[in-house]
């Protein structure tokens, strides 16, 4: 691979602005109020469940959808709002396709030279590794080559940013782990804006560096995804990226009652709240007269996942091997991070 | 990955695909286009309404009748019998040739394809001017045979001379679906017969839809064999109302009856197709064909050998030996060079034309989905499906009147061919186009291509192969046509199917003999390079 700056674009004309974006399919609201900000060379994820407008977002930037309403900039020039909208050609937006949507009829230097020059197609195809692959057709080749190809295609005429659309769901499970790596060292290489959608949260924390948590069409949190795991703004969010027990307690200043045993927090929220944890943040320990009961218990090695009862409340905890820890075993609970939601929050 | 706590809080978030809005984009010079190429097919029809509307009261009566009622009856179910029968055949004949191991699977799709190059009026007088009274059966027996001509026997020829379609359709697209949806039915406990029906034939759906309708369409059309076997259906009605009176207005009233049923069975169509659009993919691998037990081999033979006997063997051979009976007797070779060209320039150039006006209309109907574009396609296979007889009429009355110079010329000939077959190559150009997932051209547009540059460099080069086939469908539908040519032609132009209708007409099936063969070779060669084989290759 090439050294990194060689396709790297002007910053001032980087970046992507969403601005209260609405769209709508006849019933169906595919977007609402969607608000995006990229720049730089950012790696930014779309991630939510299939149908909640991630798709339609990436199309809307690409100029494939016209909004109903709402600005769409790229760069310092408006794509789409009101009295606007720039045809998808003239955006210099560069998107992979889920099925990466290689010409059939073209070798592989056709297909990224499509809308580059020459030195374009040399350049991305020593990006992304391919210089020998120039008079392969696209059937000849594999999956991970297919998607490098189709990287390549959309860098080649030197983009504002980058769009992909849930690049790694036609590969397979150790593919898609080195496919992840390798896409996120090209477009870094390659520093544009990107921008790409996926349902899959391992997808989204492997290669973003910035994660837009996406339900029923509206932008629910963008944060970092460790932020993100550990600061979600809602029990849904908790859900979506994570491993999450939902429980009831009462907060008080500095510290939150519940069942298993009062615990100290940072929170303005007071009175009854739901509280958060995931189950590496519990830990039990051994008690003869301890408030729960392990009622599960899955060994997978390296940890184990405990499933803990208390008056009905079921919380899980993921540990390493506690000497003499089984089924039926009374525990006490210690927790060692935990987030609070208002009471009847979703 | 998600807690059970946030999905009890969160039922499923609604399942739905990506949503694309495809009627908003369509450019206006698109929509122009599309309407320019339908609308001037429209004047016969509008000429036609006309004159029915401006009929006499004598006309209507006529139309009101015991006797219009049964014709309408019999038309429809003689359509019926010949579509279901058609498509049977020819998604048997598919079936077979591609996912069972009868030996030799190439040399028959070949011959099953081949009864497409033999128009329904040579094949219905190859099997009356065999079987029928002074035929070759009854001449060299003495016995003859109770009659082949009527219902029933006309039925049998126009499946046999329209399977084909089913079968050509059917074919190129069972090779395309991937086999392992078929092994993954037969892992979960299918029979192969259960798996072809519960996951194949769905895919297929659309396919046979789309043939059997053609099939539906030609058959109400078809003039030739229903009036050389003598079945009263709506064209053989219309064309003696049209040569036995001097008011043509009840040939022009039937006519637009007749249309009406056309304009059902699409509605119909569209109805049961629903949104199904497939983005079929090229199958990653071939089939595991299906082992026959003896007793299936002999059947599948005996089911491609009949049918493959009776729609192209017969046919040649009774040709043939009239052919050689006409030499030995009288040494009588009705040959005319003058209607071989005929027949070649009108066909290549109702080709040409056809295949020009087929790509706004498929753009439109396939890409850009909603009801002007639906009206549009219903409007070109309405066209299609009348009797040619009927806009033949129109255009005589239209013509006459108002184009001066144009009437009778060689130039309206063709565009009454190319506007009559229109459906054919824009169905073919559908099909393909139905198949270039759109993302393709969004990656083109997003690497800064405008619509018409990515039509140039993607869909074109994608769609050639289909729009091709559908010119030479429109070419090989000309070379047989007859109605038409016999009213519109300029003075003096003569094609080899006027040739073998007007030979026949007076018995001398030795006269019609030569012409006929020359029929079937001049369009066997285009469709053979042009449809069958690459098909095969697929």
């Amino acid at each position: 691979m090439t050294s990194p700056t060689e396709l790297q674009t002007e910053p001032a004309a980087r970046g992507i602005h969403c601005h209260k974006v609405n769209k709508a399919f006849g019933e169906a609201r595919a977007l609402r109020d969607f608000e995006l900000e990229a720049s730089g060379s950012t790696v930014i994820s779309l991630l939510g469940p299939s149908g909640c407008g991630k798709t339609t977002a990436l199309r809307m930037i690409a100029g494939f959808e016209r909004p109903d309403s709402g600005t769409v900039a790229i760069g310092e020039d408006i794509v789409a709002g009101p009295d606007v909208f720039i045809p998808p050609e003239e955006r210099r937006v560069g998107m992979v396709f889920q099925d990466y949507a290689l010409f059939p009829h073209m070798t592989v230097a056709q297909n990224v030279g499509y809308g580059a020059d020459e030195a374009g197609v040399a350049r991305a195809l020593a990006l992304v590794g391919l210089e020998g692959y120039r008079k392969r057709m696209p059937h000849e080749l594999s999956g991970g080559e297919q998607q490098r190809v189709a990287l390549a295609r959309a860098l080649a005429p030197g983009p504002t940013a980058v769009l992909l659309d849930e690049p790694f769901s036609n590969l397979d499970a150790t593919l898609r782990d080195r496919m992840r790596r390798e896409v996120r060292t090209i477009l870094k290489g390659a520093g544009t804006t990107t921008i790409f959608v996926t349902h899959d949260q391992e997808d989204a924390f492997a290669m973003a560096d910035v994660v837009a948590v996406m339900r029923g069409g509206e932008v629910l949190q963008v944060a970092s995804a460790i932020e993100l795991y550990r600061h979600p703004v809602s029990p849904w969010v908790a859900g979506f990226v994570g491993e999450s027990d939902v429980f009831a307690g009462t907060a008080v200043v500095g510290s939150v009652e519940t069942a298993l045993g009062t615990f100290p927090h940072a929170s303005p929220l007071r009175g009854g709240v739901l509280v958060m944890v995931r189950p590496e943040w519990v830990h039990p320990s051994p008690a003869i007269d301890g408030a729960a009961i392990v009622v599960e218990q899955e060994f997978f090695g390296h940890d184990q996942l405990l499933v803990l009862e208390l008056d009905g409340t079921r919380l899980r905890s993921r540990v390493g091997h506690v000497p003499g820890l089984g089924i039926g075993d009374r525990v006490d609970v210690g927790i060692d991070e935990l987030v609070l939601f208002p009471e009847g929050a979703t | 990955m998600t807690s059970s706590t946030a999905d009890q809080l969160n039922p499923a978030a609604p399942e739905a695909g990506t949503l694309r809005n495809e009627d908003a984009a369509a450019p206006t010079w698109l929509w122009v286009a599309g309407v320019a190429v339908v609308l001037p097919a429209l004047i016969p029809v509008v000429a036609l309404v006309g004159r029915v509307i401006g009929a006499s009261d004598a006309a209507w009566d006529a139309l009101v009748s015991a006797r219009t009622a049964q014709l309408l009856a019999r038309s429809i179910f003689f359509a019926l019998v010949v579509t279901m029968t058609a498509t049977s055949l020819g998604v048997a004949a598919a079936w077979i040739t591609t996912r069972t191991d009868i030996r030799y699977s190439r040399v028959w799709s070949t011959l099953l394809a081949l009864p497409l190059v033999i128009p329904s009026y040579v094949l219905a007088l190859s099997f009356i001017s065999f079987a029928g009274p002074r035929g070759l059966f009854a001449d060299s027996t003495g016995v003859s045979l109770p009659s082949i001509s009527g219902f029933w026997g006309a039925a049998v020829v126009l499946a046999l001379a329209t399977y084909p379609y089913v079968y050509l359709v059917v074919r190129s697209t069972i090779v395309r679906i991937d086999p392992s949806l078929e092994e993954a039915a037969r892992g979960l406990g299918s029979s192969a017969a259960e798996a072809f029906r519960r996951i194949t034939l769905p895919q297929l759906r659309p396919a046979i839809a789309a043939s059997s309708l053609l099939v539906a369409l030609y058959t109400l059309s078809d003039f030739g064999a229903v009036s050389l076997m003598r079945v009263d259906v709506f064209t053989r009605v219309i064309y003696a109302q049209y040569q036995g009176r001097i008011d043509r207005t009840p040939a022009a009233v039937l006519s637009l009856v007749l249309m009406l049923i056309a304009v059902t069975i699409l509605w119909g169509e569209s109805r049961s197709r629903g949104r199904s659009v497939y983005f079929a993919s090229q199958a990653p691998r071939p089939p595991t064909r299906l082992g026959l037990a003896p007793r299936q081999r002999t059947a599948a033979h005996a089911f491609l050998s009949i049918t493959v006997g009776l729609g192209l063997a017969l046919p040649v051979l009774v040709l043939v030996a009239w052919l050689l009976r006409g030499l030995t007797t009288g040494g009588v070779i009705d040959m005319r060079w003058g209607a071989v060209l005929g027949s070649l320039s009108g066909s290549v150039a109702a080709g040409l034309l056809a295949m020009i006006a087929a790509v706004p209309v498929a753009v439109l109907a396939v890409r850009h989905r909603g009801r002007i574009s639906r009206a549009l396609r219903a409007t070109v296979y309405a066209i299609f499906s009348l009797p040619h007889i009927a806009v033949a009429l129109a255009v005589v009355f239209f013509a006459s009147r108002y184009l001066g110079g144009l009437y009778q010329s060689f130039v309206l000939l063709a565009f009454v061919y190319a506007t009559l077959f229109l459906a054919q190559a824009s169905g073919a150009t559908e099909a393909a186009l139905t198949q270039i997932n759109p993302s393709l051209e969004e990656a083109a547009r997003g690497l800064g291509d405008n619509r018409l540059q990515v039509f140039r460099r993607i869909t074109l080069p994608l769609i050639l192969r289909g729009l091709m086939a559908g010119g030479a469908l429109v070419f090989l539908t000309t070379m047989k046509e007859l109605p038409a040519t016999l009213l519109l032609r300029p003075t003096g132009f003569d094609t080899l199917a006027v040739r073998v209708w007007s030979t026949a007409n007076e018995l001398s099936y030795a006269r019609a003999a030569a012409p006929a063969l020359l029929l079937l070779i001049v369009s066997a060669v285009p469709m053979y390079y042009l449809i069958i084989r690459p098909r095969q290759r697929v």
